[in-house]
């Protein structure tokens, strides 16, 4: 990888940490049991997430930057930071597919 | 809303009572009454202390011109809805030959509904709409739910059939009601909370399976059973679901309200609650499936669980 290309990803990494997320205003949810019930009220959808998700949303109800929420997941789940970074990116990708979260910087 | 003056159509007055209002149509016609008797005549009552007391006052209006929205404004999902605007301290519905507002100053509510032509209110797309979306509200407020569903009767005993368009209702409540079922609605109905559980409630409301009508009225009302979540599929299948999943398929099958924010966490606490206190299995079963094999399999599940 040449010097330039690294900067602009450590850039665009800076970037992304830099960026809050959060629910978007459209969407409520509810914990049942272990698992959360999201219902998005523009478009009617309603969702089931797992624990790990319903503990996501609950963080997401704030805006919050992707560290922070990689940490906190860390801590309430006792797993590795490099296990969850992954999780945590597919989980948020599938939350935006979702149109449930919004990003900010 | 464009009601230039509120003009009443006429100087009579009718009673409804359903299951989660009563409600007093002000302004009607003579002509506008009989029309009214075809599809509500079991759900007119007398006025008396109670009905005074707690009725809804709803005065009919005439409208100078139909409602300008389009076709996009008024539909959800491929069918049509009613525009629900939040005002202030109420709600307004704008349909397309109709408008409404429903207003709670304080904690009595005031309605009004208004129509261009003096025969539509009693067409079912304007009155049916109308009492449709302030029942479901109405329930709320009691803490009970508007379901999509059918709803069939059993040894006294509500089945609650919930399923999204096409998944069954209208055939499942042809085939019961051929064997005896006595059928509350095959589109929607009015569960409402009383003691430890919830009773199902006789409605006026219907799909395709049209009125039988031999229900009493809107206080006619049997102990849930359970709630059966429906789904077309070949072989008759049955199966516990799991509280998150009874609770996001319930709100989805919440008509009129699941899309208003401002009544979601008493939605939510509803469906919760409904869950809470009463059985929810899936149930799949073919077009051909016999209704004494389907109730009996639900009845084994339903005892199972």
């Amino acid at each position: 990888m040449s010097p330039v290309s690294h900067n602009r990803k450590k850039d665009m990494e800076t970037l992304l940490d830099a960026e809050q997320i959060r629910l978007t205003s459209q969407v409520r949810f509810r914990a049942v049991g272990e698992e959360g019930v999201l219902v998005h009220l523009e478009n009617g959808r309603v969702i089931v997430v797992n624990e790990v998700g319903l503990f996501l949303v609950q963080q997401l109800a704030s805006p919050v930057t992707r560290p922070e929420l990689a940490r906190a997941v860390t801590r309430e789940f006792a797993v590795s930071a490099d296990r969850v970074q992954a999780d945590l990116q597919l989980y948020l990708e599938e939350l935006d597919r979702e149109q449930v979260i919004e990003y900010s910087t | 809303m464009s009601v230039s003056a509120e003009r009443p159509w006429g100087s009579h007055s009718l009673l409804l009572s359903l299951p989660a209002v009563i409600i007093k149509l002000n302004g009607l016609t003579k002509a506008q009454i009989h029309s009214l008797q075809g599809n509500y005549q079991r759900f007119f009552c007398e006025p008396s202390p109670i009905t005074d007391e707690y009725c809804i006052e709803c005065n009919v209006y005439q409208l100078d011109r139909e409602p300008c929205i389009s076709h996009k404004e008024v539909s959800w999902k491929g069918q049509y809805a009613p525009r629900q605007v939040r005002l202030g301290n109420g709600i307004e519905l704008t349909g397309i030959n109709f408008q409404a507002k429903i207003i709670s100053p304080c904690s009595h509510k005031f309605s009004s509904i208004s129509v261009v032509n003096e025969q539509d209110i009693a067409k079912t797309s304007v009155i049916e709409n109308f009492l449709r979306i302030l029942t479901a509200h109405q329930a709320l407020s009691l803490k009970g739910l508007v379901l999509h569903s059918a709803g069939l009767v059993y040894d006294d005993l509500a089945f609650i059939f919930s399923g999204r368009s096409n998944a069954g209702k209208t055939t499942l409540t042809r085939k019961a009601y051929q064997h005896g079922a006595r059928v509350l609605s095959d589109d929607i109905n009015v569960l409402l909370p009383e003691g430890e559980g919830y009773r199902a409630y006789a409605v006026p409301f219907t799909g395709e399976f049209g009125r039988t009508l031999e229900h009493q009225g809107g206080q006619e009302s049997y102990p849930v059973a359970g709630i059966i979540l429906l789904e077309q599929g070949d072989g008759i299948r049955t199966e516990k679901v799991k509280n998150s999943d009874a609770v996001a398929a319930l709100l989805a099958g919440c008509p009129f309200v699941n899309t208003v924010a401002e009544e979601s966490a008493s939605l939510f606490e509803a469906v919760i609650n409904l869950v809470a206190h009463h059985s929810v299995i899936r149930l799949v079963s073919g077009r051909d499936d016999r209704i004494d094999e389907i109730m009996a399999a639900v009845k084994k599940e339903l005892q199972a669980v």
